[in-house]
This record gives structure tokens, sequence and C-alpha cells, in this order.
């Protein structure tokens, strides 16, 4: 049956997520955010591994000024018999892992969708983790620039518009030939892209541009906080941290303090090597 | 099989760690991941060692008769033990046990440890979960980032 609302969304390399509706106002809910990493879906059900997510409007569009307070809002997650669901006041998504299919109920906004998908994201990558930073890439080469809310992320994406490819998430997986590659995320503003993950930048204000080489030990305890843990797969969790604790060894990660001048790109684009303090 | 009712009067306390820790041994520590309370911590290998042995129900002193190496006071060890056991409670990543009947029928085998080094917690910081909103969604349009 043809739905009035159907994409399929490529992200991190992963098998499609497809989101699918009967409402055909979720397409201007939604494409701003996800429409450069979407495409139309085929009327065929998606290929092996494709997680299928059914949305259904239970509301309007909050009010822009309500929408912090309920971002605000805790979720309780539960584990289902084979799956798991997320609940909040304003919407509740429930996926079940044996068929790879779930349901979205919450406001006809991105909100809901937000959620379901950090938290797919973070179950799906057995080879990765997903990351708070913001992608930057130049050729082949891509650039994570990590750090808490108010560290500079989306400051330095808008300094750099040719190298940024995304400001608030992204992953970061095992590549099959060795190393590491990165891959942007639609959050909170992004354009399709991955490269080579040439280094880790964990981003701090500072006087004066300065980059400072972490060792493993150091770069997995900065790296841990700005990882998003799987919140309740034990089996995905352990492997998050065996993966923090490779990514840490693996990739060159530094500590990098800047003022807001495009000049930092020098620092960020500099060569470096893996587990190597200064 | 943890649980929060205190030991009978007169009987050791038996501990065993909660079951919802990730935990992995990378390069010379021990890393803890504890989601329910979002903390994460960098533990020494006596550390390890000691939440190793916390899989089942133990005593201090059961602890220590493992993880003692030769030529090493055992009395000594239990002090350090006592000490830490306490920190690991008061952390939430170890609780205490209902019952010693359960705990003797599950003690595990021992453990050999090379050299005594008391246990210590190195670092731990805070950690988000997957359901955390993590920054709060930028209101500027990033031209950088659009197509």
């Amino acid at each position: 049956m043809k739905r009035a609302f159907a994409v399929d969304l490529a992200l991190a390399g992963l098998p499609p997520f497809r989101l699918e509706s009967d409402d055909s106002r979720w397409s201007e809910a939604l494409l701003p955010r996800y429409g450069p990493f979407a495409s139309a879906a085929p009327d065929a059900m998606p290929r092996a591994g494709a997680k299928r997510l059914r949305l259904r409007a239970t509301s309007p569009p909050p009010e822009l000024s309500a929408v912090a307070r309920l971002l605000a809002e805790p979720v309780a997650v539960e584990t289902l018999p084979s799956g798991w669901s997320l609940s909040t006041s304003w919407c509740r998504i429930a996926f079940d892992r044996r068929t790879g299919c779930g349901e979205i109920a919450g406001p006809l906004h991105r909100l809901a969708i937000d959620l379901a998908l950090r938290h797919l994201l973070a179950e799906e990558l057995t080879d990765g983790l997903l990351l708070h930073g913001a992608l930057l890439a130049e050729g082949e080469r891509a650039f994570l620039c990590a750090g808490p809310s108010g560290c500079g992320k989306s400051t330095l994406a808008g300094l750099l518009p040719e190298a940024a490819l995304c400001d608030e998430l992204a992953v970061a997986r095992r590549a099959p030939g060795g190393g590491w590659r990165a891959w942007s995320l639609p959050f909170w503003h992004g354009r399709p892209g991955c490269g080579r993950l040439a280094a880790i930048h964990l981003l701090e204000h500072g006087p004066q541009a300065a980059r400072r080489a972490l060792a493993p030990r150091e770069a997995l305890r900065r790296l841990a906080p700005e990882v998003i843990w799987p919140a309740h797969d034990e089996g995905a969790t352990g492997r998050a941290l065996e993966l923090l604790g490779a990514l840490a060894a693996e990739v060159p990660v530094a500590v990098l303090a800047f003022r807001p001048e495009p000049e930092v790109w020098a620092l960020i684009a500099a060569p470096a090597t893996a587990g190597a303090a200064v | 099989m943890t649980g929060e009712l205190q030991p009978e009067s007169g009987t050791t306390p038996h501990f065993a760690a909660v079951r919802h820790l990730a935990r992995r041994r990378i390069e010379d520590e021990v890393i803890v991941l504890d989601l329910h309370r979002s903390r994460i911590y960098g533990m020494n290998p006596s550390a390890g060692a000691v939440l190793e042995a916390l899989q089942r129900p133990q005593t201090v002193p059961q602890i220590a008769a493992q993880i003692t190496p030769a030529g090493t006071a055992v009395s000594t060890v239990c002090g350090e033990l006592e000490r830490f056991v306490a920190e690991l409670a008061a952390l939430g990543l170890i609780a205490r046990c209902p019952t010693v009947a359960e705990a003797e029928a599950t003690a595990p085998a021992p453990a050999i440890a090379a050299a005594w080094t008391p246990p210590a917690l190195l670092w731990q910081e805070e950690v988000a979960r997957v359901t955390n909103q993590i920054s709060p969604p930028q209101q500027i349009g990033n031209p950088a980032c659009l197509p």
C-alpha cells in the first residue's frame, strides 16, 4: 500500500531507517532536518537489516517556547520481551527488535523522531559509537570535534562552512580495512558525509588556539562523557565500552583550546599521531 | 541476587556487585560503567579484582582470601578492603546481600594476584545516556551544515 509519507534515511552507513505514515503532514515536519539524508522510499519492503518506524501524530506541533521544556522531561525506558519502549508525557516510542519495526506516537514534530533515532543508532552500532561532537572534513580526512554543550561545536561548524558536516552528533565506526571512519548525522544541522577519522579534538575555549595531545588513558576518560551510551542493552553497553578503549588508543585525541577564528582549522587539520601525548 | 536487606545481627556482611554494570579491562585500568547512575569509573587492577570477586556474594575476609598474594598479611589486605568495599557500596556499585547461605553456596574459585596493591578508584566522570537530551537545539541556522 502506498503511504502518504515514506522516506528512507541513510545514516552512518547502516541499513536504511524507514519513516512512514498515512499522514502527509510529516513531510513538512521532518524534511527540514532529515531531508538531506532522506530518499523517497520505494513501495517494496526495505532491504535486510532496515528499521521501519511508523509515525502517528497525536497532537499538533508544540509551540517553539515549549520545546525546551519538553526536552527536559525525563524519559522512561522500558525493556520489553523483544524490544524496548521510551515514554514521556508527550510521546511514546516502541520498537520490536525481532521484526525491526516500531511506532512513534507524538506531536507532529521532529522531537520524538530525534529521540527514537538517537536510541536506535546507539543500539545498532555494533562496530562503532555515537558521539557528541561536530564533524568536519577535508578530502578523505574527517575530524571529530567533541565536547559538552557550550564548548563551541556549533560555533566551530559555523566558522568553517566548507569543512562542516554536522554540529552536534556524529558516528565513529571501525573500518573494515583498519582504522576508523566518521559519519555525519542530521543533528542539529547536517549534510551527509564521511571520511577516515584522522583525529578527535576535545573542544574548550581558550585565549589562543592550542592543541595538546592526550595519551590513550586520558583520552578514554575525557571521551567517555561524550559517548551516547546504549541505555538498556547490557551487551551493547559492554561492546561500546570496548570500542571506546579501541578508539582512544587508535585515533589521535587532543584537547583543542580555541578562539572563534577560522585560523583554528590549521590546528584541527594538522597531522597527529595516535597515543602520542605531549 | 543483590539486595538492600541488612544482614542478620552478628553475621559478617556479604556484598555483591550490582548487575547492571559494564566492566572492561582497558590497558592498565579497569573501566566500570554504571548507566543507572550515569557514571563511569577508572580503577586500578586490584580494584578490578575485587569487583570480579564480587560477581558472587562474598564477605571481606572471603575476598581477601582470594586476592591476597603470598607474602602479604591477610589482615593488611582486609583493612584496605574494608575501606574500599565501603567506598564501592557508597557509590552504589555493590550492595549488601540478603542471606549468608546463598553466598556460601555460590562462592567462586579463588583468583590469584601477583602482587598486592591497595584497591583504588582512580577517576570518575558523569556520562550521558542515549535518552538524555545532550545540548539544547540550536535556534540559529548554521549555513555550514545546510546543503
